[in-house]
């Protein structure tokens, strides 16, 4: 299928999850659980990587400055920035587009392949509304979270680094985070971190949701759901750091 | 009542139904028979409206199914149960949410009610017991009489 055939059927998926939901009872429930699988879901290995991700910045940026005039305290900005502008947005949900989006493409592709769509279906059920409207909700409302806790984390990770490795004192780092600071930092992040959660759930949802063959199409429509969930978001952020900071 | 005329289905150059036509009357049963990979399954799909027909019409109670919108379609959709050949249970579920599943949805039932008539289809399909089970946990036999317990519910 041509790029147009797949974009044209993702924007139809997309058209047909407006309805109104049959039973708003459980389509909250639903959207809870899948605040739980994706949120809560992922809090471990965004936490890890976070604090990783501050610790090498901080222990390769004080390598790289080497000159007496530049203070010290220029590592903690540099890691702030760092963090707050790149590491906690794009790596963190490109990370969250291998763990979530293989768990949405498979998930949906095993309940397509199973049947249970169809099942779904004959009972009355507008699928795309009940399967997939409450992962992209869900996606939306928890992984601007997650940034929001890689940020801090991550800079939390480079203090930590930096005094543990005798790079800088903790004061010196506190004293570099304030310095410099631009708000609207945090704003663009969060700007990316919507657009990336909406990347990461709709596109593992098509490639799920329209499988069709056996356990081998799942496996490979989770694995192409991941890789061009990563390049949409590497675009994404490309595109929308040209438009709005430059 | 539901008519079909001139049913044609084919996936790629496999042609599945050609021309096939029926009228089934209100009250009867009706039985469709065919050797294996005859199309029976592609009908019944066409009829239900998970395949869409390449020719031909679908009537249910002298509406077009084609015409139909797609709040008409649910609401026709409501009133139709269907047993897949794989069952189709819901795997995370167990028996119980299974066969509730179509109460949950569209009836506004207390918790007891709900569950005095799961008890009710599962003592029908002789499934008396199983209640928390998971689909994974029972055999294909009581697979499918789960799956018309939750047809029947």
């Amino acid at each position: 299928m041509s790029f147009f055939t797949h974009f044209g059927k993702y924007l139809l998926m997309l058209k047909g999850m407006f309805s109104r939901p049959e039973n708003a009872r459980l389509y909250w429930k639903e959207f809870m659980h899948q605040c739980v699988e994706i949120g809560v879901g992922s809090l471990g290995i965004v936490s890890i990587i976070s604090v990783f991700m501050g610790a090498v910045s901080a222990v390769q940026t004080a390598y790289q400055l080497v000159s007496p005039l530049i203070s010290k305290s220029t590592i903690a900005q540099i890691v702030r920035d760092t963090v707050i502008l790149e590491f906690a947005p794009t790596l963190v949900c490109i990370v969250l587009a291998g763990v979530v989006g293989s768990k949405i493409a498979s998930e949906l592709g095993n309940m397509r392949v199973s049947e249970q769509i169809d099942a779904l279906e004959i009972m009355g059920i507008n699928t795309k509304t009940y399967l997939i409207m409450p992962k992209i909700a869900a996606a939306i409302v928890t992984i601007p979270m997650l940034v929001v806790l890689a940020m801090v984390l991550g800079i939390y990770g480079g203090r930590l680094a930096g005094s543990a490795s005798g790079i800088l004192s903790t004061d010196t780092y506190d004293r570099g985070l304030m310095e410099n600071f631009m708000p609207y930092n945090v704003t663009f992040a969060l700007i990316k971190a919507y657009t990336f959660a909406f990347i990461i759930s709709t596109i593992p949802a098509y490639y799920g949701y329209y499988v069709k063959g056996g356990s081998l199409e799942i496996g490979r429509s989770s694995t192409t759901s991941v890789v061009v969930s990563c390049i949409m978001i590497l675009l994404a952020d490309y595109m929308l750091a040209a438009i709005l900071i430059t | 009542m539901i008519e079909f005329k001139n049913i044609k289905k084919s996936f790629g150059d496999k042609v599945v139904l050609d021309g096939v036509s029926h009228t089934m009357e209100t009250g009867m049963t009706n039985l469709i028979i065919g050797t294996s990979g005859s199309g029976k399954t592609v009908l019944q799909k066409c009829l239900v409206g998970l395949f869409e027909p390449d020719e031909g019409e679908i009537i249910y109670d002298g509406v077009s199914f084609t015409v139909m919108t797609q709040d008409d379609r649910k609401l026709l959709r409501q009133q139709i149960g269907m047993l897949f050949q794989g069952s189709a249970l819901f795997d995370s579920m167990t028996v119980e949410e299974n066969i509730q599943f179509p109460l949950d949805m569209f009836t506004k039932d207390n918790h007891s009610a709900k569950l005095k008539r799961v008890n009710e289809v599962l003592e029908r399909v002789n499934l008396v017991g199983s209640n928390k089970k998971y689909p994974s946990e029972i055999s294909g036999g009581m697979k499918k009489r789960v799956g018309i317990a939750r047809a029947i519910v």
